[in-house]
């Protein structure tokens, strides 16, 4: 697991996810990388696997509290069941091979 | 002058082609037929356009080499579901411009399982680093998450969205060129296994091979019946997919195109707008100007189930299939066979104005390219 990086605007603070060659909101090139760890839970759903038999793949669509929306995985063997119960759910946030990973609680 | 589209034609959509009909062939299937339907022989082609996730490493000008078409005028598409009126907008401009006299608009996919993975997995660099890996297979997820916005602001249920494919399938069942022909229930509909909830089978756009093509001349010749292109609007990344993929381009996009073409919406006689899903159809069908007094259940009940007006009456790509690229022309094809009178059994009658829009190219979280077209039948 490594941080999940958004791309943030030294201009004007506007956050991006994923990551931007210049800001949206200002035109800026001067951007950074920040760790998003935290965010809501807006939408949830529960992916059919392509291979019968496997296991459904629990997603999530998070607003993290830096601002952009990411497209996360929701991880936890409890987390299957819950879907989509957890929408309005806090999540932790870290990042698995570039792909946003999402963990229930703070 | 202005442009005219003389011909149109699809290349047979089937969801498992045998080997030997690759895109390549799907494409020149396509252009060959629609080549016909004008009544334009191949050697007055001067204008090529192409769209195509699957012809690599082939591209537009390998084709007009394989057609023997020579050109004044040459463009390749990588706009997906709105690719269809890219080209038509360009293309436009290059008639009006003397650029060209005669131009071919064509795209065109062959899919096998292999090849839908890895299109969908490497669709672009935001796909590939941050969507892939999760895994996301594909959209559909992308698109559940739109209809849980959309369905918790308008208070929609299931049985809401569930009319766009039943009125569509029941379109399909006189279109002989849709893949899905047979009845649909709504409890067919709701019972489908699931994809990703809410979404479910009949959902999602079902994956076919196919090609489609249209010829576009700067006036209709005396004697043929064409369908001539009033206006034509785009909107390409209008919010840095910032925004909620509820809310639009089409709603600044649609009134625009009404203005510049001198129409009313009520003036439209039938659409193709694109159903990748029903959410998206529903939504460009609204921003577009077709639900009259904003009552979306009522336009979908009443209106689209009870009335039967004809929105996507060839099936939609929901009935029809979703061949690749091609998807971005399937309702310009559906169009122009409607304001042309060659819809058979699904014609509407005294259909003179139609209404088409695009939509895709989702570059992460939803459709980052827009377009709506208005034609109007030219009597030959
Ligand atoms: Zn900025």
């Amino acid at each position: 697991m490594t941080d999940l990086l958004v791309s943030s605007c030294r201009a004007c603070g506007h956050a991006s996810f994923p990551p931007r060659s210049l800001c949206p909101r200002c035109g800026s090139p001067d951007l950074r990388a920040k760790a998003a760890t935290a965010g809501t839970v807006e939408e949830a759903t529960l992916r059919a696997p392509l291979a019968p038999g496997s296991p459904p793949i629990p997603l999530i669509s998070v607003r993290t509290d830096l601002g952009p929306v990411v497209i996360a995985r929701l991880v936890g063997a409890e987390e299957r069941d819950r879907v989509p119960a957890v929408e309005g759910a806090r999540v932790s946030l870290s990042a698995k091979q570039g792909a946003p990973v999402a963990r229930l609680g703070p | 002058m202005g442009a005219v589209i003389t011909g149109a034609a699809e290349a047979r959509y089937e969801r498992h082609p045998p080997p030997e009909r690759t895109t390549e062939r799907l494409i020149v299937a396509a252009v060959l037929a629609a080549l016909e339907d004008a009544g334009v022989p191949p050697g007055r082609v001067d204008g090529l356009g192409v769209a195509s996730f699957t012809l690599a490493p082939d591209h537009a000008v390998d084709l007009a080499v394989k057609m023997g078409l020579k050109l004044s005028w040459l463009m390749e598409d990588t706009n997906g579901g709105a690719s269809g009126l890219n080209m038509l907008q360009h293309a436009a401009r290059a008639i009006e411009a003397g650029d060209a006299e005669t131009i071919v608009l064509c795209a065109g996919d062959r899919f096998d399982t292999e090849t839908l993975h890895r299109v969908s997995d490497s669709y672009n660099v935001f796909t590939r680093d941050h969507l892939a890996p999760l895994p996301l297979y594909g959209p559909n997820a992308l698109f559940a998450f739109v209809t849980r916005r959309h369905a918790r602001e308008h208070g929609l249920e299931r049985e809401d969205y569930a009319c766009i494919p039943l009125a569509q399938r029941r379109w399909a069942a006189a279109n002989p060129g849709a893949v899905y022909r047979g009845p649909l229930t709504l409890a067919d509909y709701l019972s489908a296994p699931v994809v990703a909830p809410p979404l479910r089978r009949f959902d999602c756009v079902p994956v076919v091979s196919g090609a489609d093509a249209v010829v576009l001349t700067g006036g209709a010749p005396a004697g043929r019946r064409g369908a001539a292109l009033l206006g034509l609007r785009t909107a390409i990344n209008p919010d840095s997919q910032e925004g909620d993929g509820i809310a639009t381009a089409f709603r600044e996009l649609g009134p625009e195109l009404f203005v510049t073409s001198g129409l009313r919406p009520e003036d439209v006689d039938c659409a193709c707008v694109y159903d990748d899903y029903p959410v998206m159809a529903l939504i460009q069908a609204a921003d577009l100007g077709l639900v009259e007094d904003g009552d979306l259940r009522r336009f979908l009940h009443r209106r689209l189930l009870e009335e039967r007006w004809p929105l996507n009456t060839s099936g939609g790509m929901l009935s029809a299939g979703q061949a690749g690229a091609a998807g971005g022309l399937h309702g310009l094809v559906e169009a122009v066979r409607q304001l042309r009178g060659q819809a058979g059994e699904r014609q509407v009658a005294g259909a003179e104005v139609a209404l088409v829009s695009g939509y895709g190219m989702v570059a992460y979280r939803h459709g980052a390219c827009h377009n709506a077209a208005l034609l109007s039948r030219v009597a030959g």
